[in-house]
């Protein structure tokens, strides 16, 4: 019998993104009221699987050509800069994510003078955009998923 | 994304679609994956990089499902079947580099 334990590290992680991809198609389908076969699920799980390795060599040569050791938010915007709404998107979450650690790292030595208007800024981004406030309800989700998933473990192991 | 599939006049509006989902990759997945794909030991990945990169693999399989979806649609079918898949895997490709 095949369990998730005997497989070998390479289909493990196939499996693991074949359960995701699953979630992410049943969750965008059901959204528009429509079903998603099996074949079909699986059809996407295999092509977002051999696109991220491919993606992983693209990354790895353009961080080379720039004569660095550590792939970032540059190159995968390098990666996507043909499909210009992608690019727009991508570029738009780096931004917000280089601004949230630019605030960790002042807000740290500077806590005990700001801590009066910090709060207040706080309410006002959170007025003018939801969008900087979602990685925090994202974690809460992906909790949740997390418990979720523990339980119905059963992970699909028909797929070649 | 790169949708310019007006023309049915179907109730899909893939912005909200979109926005509305919450399931994702797990970070540490998709790490393995890319660190698996790397020729050189040397390489590591940045951790702003691999967010990116969890982001563009949820857009690519929403958008997969959306535009199978708008097919499926188009053919008056209410499940989304391989044909549907295969029929707007070839445009996929080329939006997707």
């Amino acid at each position: 019998m095949t369990t998730f334990e005997n497989l070998s590290s390479h289909q493990k992680l196939r499996a693991t993104v074949h359960r995701d991809t699953k979630s992410i198609c049943s969750e965008t389908c059901h959204l528009l009221g429509l079903e998603v076969t099996k074949p079909a699920m699986e059809v996407i799980a295999e092509l977002v699987y051999k696109k991220i390795s491919v993606y992983g060599a693209d990354l790895e040569a353009f961080a080379k050509h720039a004569k660095r050791q550590t792939i970032n938010a540059d190159d995968v915007k390098l990666l996507v800069r043909r499909n210009p709404t992608v690019l727009a998107h991508i570029s738009e979450l780096a931004g917000n994510i280089s601004s949230k650690e630019k605030r960790r790292k002042t807000s740290t030595p500077v806590a005990k003078q700001r801590e009066t208007p910090a709060p207040k800024w706080k309410e006002k981004d959170m007025e003018k955009s939801p969008v900087v406030f979602r990685p925090p309800e994202r974690k809460d989700v992906e909790a949740e998923q997390g418990m979720e998933l523990d339980i119905d473990n059963m992970i699909d192991l028909t797929f070649e | 994304m790169a949708r310019n599939t007006k023309e049915n006049g179907d109730s899909i509006d893939p912005a909200s679609v979109a926005s509305n989902v919450k399931c994702s990759f797990k970070q540490d997945i998709i790490k393995d994956l890319l660190n698996s794909s790397f020729q050189d030991n040397k390489t590591k990945l940045g951790n702003d990089a691999l967010t990116l990169v969890v982001e563009v693999a949820k857009c690519l399989v929403q958008e997969t499902c959306l535009r199978a979806s708008s097919q499926a649609l188009r053919d008056s079918c209410d499940k989304v079947d391989l044909e549907h898949v295969e029929k707007c895997l070839p445009q996929l490709m080329l939006d997707f580099p």
